[in-house]
C-alpha cells in the first residue's frame, strides 16, 4: 500500500501545480504576458494563508501575527492578497510596450524572496513556520487524511479548470487570444488593452494564491527556500510542453513533470553524486525547455484553430 | 540624570556620518562600474536580436568561475588568469549563441525569451556541478583603505575596479562611434530593415556582438569576483540587478544605461545606510517601478 500513499501524495502535488499552472495559462498561453515571476504569487498565497492561519506566536518565534481563523478564511484571503499585489504590480507594467513585464515581474519575485527572510516579524524569516492547519483534519485520521486532501485539492483543480475555461471560452477569452496575436489589432477594434490584460492578470494571480494556500497545507510548513525561481520555471516548462492556450495539455504537462522529478529522487546514485544531483537536474531541465522550444515549439498537444464560433 | 534622545546631531556625529556617506558613494561607483559592464551585453544583444537575455547573468558566473578556475586551481599569474577567463567567457557567448540563439531567432520573441530562460537554467546547472554548491572567493590578498584626512574611503584594488569600468566605458564608446562595426551596429539597431538593404552583414556583426558580449560580462564576472565571493546563484542576482539598470536606462539604449548603471549602483550601496542591508537588491527594483511609473518609457530612453 506504501506506493498507493506516495502516488497519492505525488498526484496532489500535480493537481496543485496544475492549478498554477491553468491560471498561468491564461496569462502566457492566452495573453502571452510573460510572467517570469509566478513563484512571488504562488508564495504570497501560501503566507498569507499561513499567517492568517497559525497559532499565535510563542516565545521563541519572531513574528508577531498568527490570527487562527478558519482555513477558508485562510484560502480566501490568500486569493485576495494575490489578487491585490497583481494589481500593483500590473499597474506600472501592463501598459508598456516590450519586455518590461518578463523584466518587472521577474524581479519583483527576487524581491519577495529578499522579503520573505528579512522581515521576520510577518514571515519569522529564514525559519519559515511549521505544523500549519489543515482543513478538516479532524474528520478522518491522519491515515486517511492523504486521500481525503487529494480530493479536495482534485476538486480545486477541477473547478479552476472549468471556470477559467469558461472565461477563456467567454468573449473575454477571444479579446485575449486577439491580443496576443496583435495588440494593435485589438486596439483599432475598440478594446481596451490595458484593462482586459489587467483583468486577466489579476484572475490568474488569484488562483495562483489559492494553490499557494493549497500547497502550504500539503506540505504543512513554509519557508522562504521552498519557493525559489525552479518554480517558476516548472511552470513556465509544463505550458510550454503542454501547449500554449490548452489546459488539459498543461495539466498533463505538469503531472508529467512533477512524477518525473519526484521519481528521479529514487533514482539510485553513487554517494559522491548525490551532491551534483540538483546541478544534474538543473542542467536537464534547461536542456529539455530548450530542446522542446526548438522542435515542438506548439507544445505535444497543438491548440486547435478556431475558425468561426 | 536622563539621557533625553535628541534630535540635534553633534557635530562629530554629522562628520561621522557624511563621512560614512562618501565611502558608501564610493562603493556605489564600484558596483556602478561593474554593473555597467554586466549591463552592456545585455542590452547590445536586446538591441541587435531584440530579445531580453534571461541567461546573460550565467555570463557573468561564467567569466567570475573561469577567473577562480585560473587563478585559484591552476595557479597563474592574476593578469594572464584574467585574460584567459575573459576568452573563455568570449567563447562560451559565442558559443551559446550560435547553438542555442541562433537557430531559433526567426521565431516569435517569446519562444527566444523562454529559450534563454532554459539557457540560464541549463548553464546555471553546469556551473554548480563544476563549481560545488559552496561560496567562493578569489582570495586576494587585503588592501588597506586609503584616508583623505579622517575620511575613510576605498581601498587600492576597488579604485581598480573603477579604472577598469571607466577605461572600458571610453573603449566601447570609440567603438561604437569610430570603428565600421560599431557603425554597423548602431545602424541596425535604430533600422534594421534599412540597415540591412545597405549591405551590413548581419553574421559577422552578430557574431562580433555576441564575443564582445562574452568579453564585458566575463570582465564583469571577474571584478565581482575582486569585490566580492562567488555562489552557484551569482548569476541569477545579476540578471535582476541588471534587468533594473536596462530598465530604468531605456531598454536598448547604450547610453542611457550608463547614467543608470551609477544611479542603481550609488542608490544600492548608500540604501544600505538607511535599509536592512538584506534589501540591497530590492532597492534596484524599487529605482525600476519608481522610474516607469514617472515615465513609462524608461528615464533615458531616446
Amino acid at each position: 500500500m506504501e506506493w498507493i500513499d506516495f502516488l497519492v501524495a505525488m498526484a496532489s502535488l500535480g493537481a496543485i501545480y496544475g492549478i498554477v499552472a491553468v491560471a498561468y495559462n491564461i496569462q502566457y498561453g492566452y495573453t502571452r504576458m510573460v510572467n517570469f515571476g509566478t513563484v512571488a504569487w504562488f508564495a504570497i498565497g501560501a503566507y498569507t494563508y499561513t499567517i492568517l492561519t497559525t497559532h499565535p506566536p510563542l516565545a521563541e518565534d519572531s513574528y508577531r501575527f498568527g490570527l487562527e481563523l478558519s482555513p477558508v478564511l485562510g484560502v480566501i484571503g490568500a486569493g485576495a492578497a494575490s489578487g491585490v499585489v497583481a494589481y500593483l504590480v500590473g499597474l506600472p507594467t501592463l501598459k508598456l510596450k516590450g519586455h518590461y513585464f518578463a523584466i518587472v515581474t521577474f524581479a519583483f519575485a527576487e524581491i519577495v524572496g529578499y522579503t520573505l527572510i528579512n522581515e521576520r516579524w510577518l514571515t519569522n524569516g529564514a525559519v519559515g513556520f511549521f505544523s500549519i492547519p489543515q482543513p478538516l483534519a479532524g474528520w478522518v485520521s491522519a491515515y486517511f487524511y492523504n486521500y481525503l486532501f487529494f480530493f479536495m485539492v482534485l476538486g480545486v483543480l477541477i473547478v479552476t479548470y472549468f471556470l477559467l475555461g469558461r472565461v477563456a471560452k467567454a468573449p473575454f477569452g477571444r479579446v485575449l487570444k486577439g491580443i496576443r496575436e496583435s495588440e494593435t489589432v485589438c486596439l483599432s477594434a475598440g478594446k481596451k488593452v490595458s484593462s482586459f490584460k489587467m483583468k486577466a492578470f489579476i484572475v490568474s494571480s488569484i488562483f495562483m494564491g489559492v494553490a499557494g494556500a493549497l500547497y502550504a497545507m500539503y506540505m504543512t510548513l513554509v519557508t522562504p527556500d521552498m519557493f525559489n525561481l525552479l518554480v517558476t520555471f516548472t511552470v513556465l516548462f509544463a505550458v510550454v510542453i503542454g501547449g500554449k492556450a490548452n489546459s488539459k495539455g498543461v495539466i498533463l504537462g505538469m503531472f508529467l513533470l512533477v512524477f518525473a522529478d519526484q521519481f528521479t529522487r529514487f533514482i539510485e546514485v553513487p554517494s559522491s553524486y548525490a551532491v551534483k544531483m540538483s546541478a544534474i537536474r538543473a542542467m536537464i531541465y534547461g536542456l529539455l525547455l530548450i530542446i522542446i522550444l526548438r522542435f515542438l515549439p506548439q507544445g505535444i498537444i497543438k491548440e486547435k484553430k478556431v475558425i468561426c464560433d | 540624570m536622563m539621557a533625553y534622545p535628541s534630535l540635534e546631531m553633534t557635530g562629530n556625529e554629522v562628520t561621522i556620518m557624511v563621512a560614512s556617506i562618501i565611502q558608501h558613494v564610493l562603493y556605489g561607483v564600484v558596483t556602478g562600474s561593474i554593473l555597467l559592464l554586466g549591463t552592456l551585453g545585455f542590452t547590445m544583444v536586446e538591441r541587435l536580436d531584440g530579445f531580453v537575455n534571461i541567461s546573460h547573468g550565467q555570463l557573468i558566473a561564467i567569466g567570475a568561475y573561469s577567473m577562480w578556475l585560473c587563478y585559484n586551481i591552476l595557479g597563474l599569474n592574476f593578469v594572464i588568469a584574467a585574460i584567459l577567463a575573459i576568452a573563455i567567457s568570449a567563447l562560451a557567448a559565442l558559443l551559446i549563441y550560435k547553438v542555442f540563439f541562433k537557430p531559433i531567432l526567426r521565431f516569435a520573441v517569446v519562444t527566444v525569451i523562454i529559450t534563454s530562460c532554459g539557457v540560464g537554467i541549463f548553464l546555471n546547472g553546469v556551473i554548480e556541478y563544476l563549481g560545488g554548491p559552496d561560496v567562493h572567493s578569489l582570495g586576494l590578498p587585503i588592501y588597506r583603505v586609503a584616508k583623505l584626512g579622517s575620511v575613510r574611503l576605498i581601498s587600492k584594488d576597488f579604485m581598480a575596479v573603477i579604472v577598469v569600468g571607466v577605461v572600458s566605458i571610453i573603449i566601447i564608446h570609440l567603438f561604437l562611434q569610430r570603428t565600421k562595426l560599431g557603425k554597423a551596429f548602431r545602424a541596425v539597431s535604430s533600422n534594421r530593415p534599412l540597415a540591412l538593404t545597405k549591405g551590413v552583414n548581419l553574421d559577422s556583426l552578430s557574431t562580433l556582438v555576441w564575443l564582445l558580449n562574452g568579453v564585458t560580462a566575463g570582465l564583469a564576472g571577474i571584478l565581482l569576483g575582486v569585490v566580492g565571493n562567488l555562489s552557484p546563484d551569482m548569476g541569477w542576482h545579476q540578471t535582476m540587478v541588471i534587468m533594473s539598470v536596462a530598465v530604468l536606462g531605456g531598454l536598448g539604449n547604450i547610453y542611457g544605461i550608463m547614467i543608470a548603471a551609477f544611479i542603481v549602483g550609488i542608490t544600492m550601496d548608500v540604501g544600505v545606510l538607511f535599509f536592512p542591508s538584506g534589501y540591497r537588491p530590492a532597492l534596484a527594483f524599487a529605482i525600476i517601478i519608481i522610474g516607469l511609473l514617472l515615465k513609462p518609457e524608461g528615464i533615458f530612453s531616446e
